[in-house]
């Protein structure tokens, strides 16, 4: 076996080129931009006339949030080419007749399209500064809401690669990320239905908004840490599984 | 015996399919094996299972003595696979594509020299420096399938399974991978599947025939075409056949019949003889006595016909 680490760097070396490499990335990013640009803008307008609210409720909260809504579609468009793909020009075999064991196969895919998301991200990093340029100095909020929506789009990558693993068509790739992370996601809704008040917590807790919401309001606990890293192993196992079922 | 690929009473059973029915199969280091049979016959099942990309239902898998299912790392070195459908990334360079095969299977303490130098080599033996900055997706049919081999090579393996590494290829590009299989053969043990039974002849020590999951002969080539031979057949090319000669052959009882066919030199004469004796030299005489004979040879079943034959049965 060649070493954890070197394994897990020469995959997600490649896989990161070649999503560079491919105008996917650009189109994505390009949308992305003009998406959120135009949210930022009208929550900057908007928040002139709500003179009760700070900066970070008007709008820091909401533009993360739509952030985070927005990655629910793009992750799964991001990754829907990480297995399907392999799959279609047989170059899975490639990779499973190597030396390169099942997780690091897995973990490079993740990292290289977490990369990607993150380059994104990164995009948005214009809105604090152009906050701090009206004296807005609340750092550790927009840190904390950084690595909640980096954490919670490691989240739908995890989903999008596991999908992604079940079969070779790309669109059926994407739309079936899509579904499983929207059931997730009603998974808070579900939990409004139910007069269990034990139900209910259940139910919130295991939505993903619920864990995403104490990041951006800048109180971040051990256990919505402990949550994500948990539905991120859930679906690499997941995978794992899916990727070994070519062998039975 | 000194066993590359070492395979008892292995089985493959899908749900409702046998794909593998109980095989044995043997290739010894440093040969050329065939393994031939028809659509569906369990080739690319068994291949899988020696490169370890499924597992047997049953049975034992060695690979250079090694069990395939306990030292599946061990075998990704030792086996360069070139699977059907060639594994390309049409998105990258020739070069460094093969950079990244090599990366992945590399093992340093298996490694009997430098990757560069190992690298360098390959890319000449398969032909493929001026092409190693153009993308892979650019390249002709012939040149993927020399970079889909290369891949193979690229790690240094010392077994080469190639799963019809000819397919869809034309006429040049078929004897290319036939020349670059004879020059591996001096350094490589080789599995080859193939539906070319003339490439199998010329190039092969071994062949396994198979068939619906069992395999049906295994064996030197030679043994196996002998084998299947009721009768000889010898060919004698001669300027002309005159009518004495025709009687003296006819008087013969162990001749069984003769054709005159044309040749470029006059005629070739293609006697068939009943059983197994020798008479190639009492004919030789004959036929240099009576015509002017220019050559006389005795001519070897074609496996095509053997493998028709032992397919039938």
């Amino acid at each position: 076996m060649i070493s954890f680490s070197k394994g897990i760097y020469l995959l997600s070396k490649k896989e990161l080129k070649d999503n560079f490499l491919s105008p996917m990335v650009y189109i994505l990013s390009a949308l992305f931009c003009i998406l959120m640009g135009w949210l930022f803008f009208n929550y900057l307008i908007a928040s002139k006339e709500l003179t009760d609210q700070t900066l970070t409720q008007s709008i820091l909260l909401p533009i993360f949030g739509n952030m985070n809504f927005i990655f629910l579609f793009l992750a799964p468009i991001l990754t829907m080419r990480s297995f399907a793909e392999e799959r279609k020009l047989h170059t899975l075999e490639l990779l499973l007749t190597s030396r390169l064991s099942h997780f690091q196969i897995i973990l490079s895919k993740i990292i290289a399209n977490f990369l990607t998301s993150a380059f994104m991200v990164l995009l948005t990093i214009v809105f604090p500064i152009v906050l701090a340029m009206s004296g807005y100095s609340h750092w550790s909020v927009v840190i904390s809401s950084y690595v909640g929506v980096l954490l919670s789009i490691l989240c739908y990558i995890s989903v999008g690669c596991f999908a992604s693993s079940l079969t070779e068509n790309l669109v059926v790739s994407a739309l079936l990320g899509f579904c499983i992370l929207l059931s997730l996601m009603l998974f808070s809704l579900t939990g409004n239905a139910t007069n269990n008040i034990l139900m209910a917590q259940l139910f919130q807790y295991l939505a993903i908004p619920f864990h995403f919401e104490s990041f951006v309001r800048g109180g971040i606990r051990s256990f919505n840490i402990v949550y994500m890293f948990s539905f991120i192993g859930f679906f690499t196992y997941l995978t794992h599984l899916s990727l070994d079922s070519r062998r039975w | 015996m000194n066993l590359a690929i070492n395979l008892k009473g292995v089985s493959k059973v899908y749900p409702g399919v046998t794909a593998l029915d109980n095989i044995d199969l043997q290739v010894r280091k440093g040969t050329v094996h065939g393994f031939i049979g028809p659509n569906g016959a369990g080739k690319s099942t068994t291949m899988k299972i020696i490169a370890g990309l499924i597992p047997a239902t049953s049975g034992l898998v060695e690979v250079d003595g090694q069990d395939v299912s306990k030292n599946g790392a061990f075998v990704s070195t030792k086996i360069g696979l070139l699977p059907e459908q060639p594994p390309l990334y049409n998105g990258m360079k020739v070069g460094d594509y093969l950079e990244f095969c090599q990366a992945i299977n590399w093992d340093p303490s298996e490694a009997k020299g430098d990757r560069k130098d190992l690298m360098e080599n390959i890319l000449t033996r398969c032909k493929l420096q001026e092409v190693k900055n153009r993308l892979i997706g650019n390249l002709s049919k012939g040149f993927k399938q020399r970079v889909a081999m290369a891949q193979a090579l690229v790690y240094g393996a010392d077994i080469i399974i190639l799963d019809e590494p000819t397919i869809g290829l034309d006429p040049n590009a078929i004897a290319d991978v036939r020349q670059l299989i004879e020059e591996l053969k001096k350094e490589h043990t080789i599995l080859l599947s193939t539906h070319q039974l003339h490439e199998v002849a010329r190039i092969c020590d071994e062949i396994t025939i198979i068939d619906q999951g069992k395999i049906l002969r295994t064996g030197p080539l030679v043994t196996i075409q002998s084998e299947f031979s009721t009768f000889k057949t010898y060919e004698a090319v001669v300027r002309s056949v005159g009518e004495d000669l025709k009687k003296e052959l006819l008087a013969k009882d162990y001749i069984q019949g003769f054709d005159i066919l044309e040749h470029s030199e006059g005629s070739l004469l293609r006697i068939r003889i009943q059983g197994q004796e020798d008479y190639r030299s009492s004919l030789s005489e004959l036929i240099a006595t009576r015509g002017n004979l220019l050559e006389f040879r005795e001519r070897k079943m074609e496996l095509e016909e053997v493998f028709r034959e032992i397919v039938r049965d």
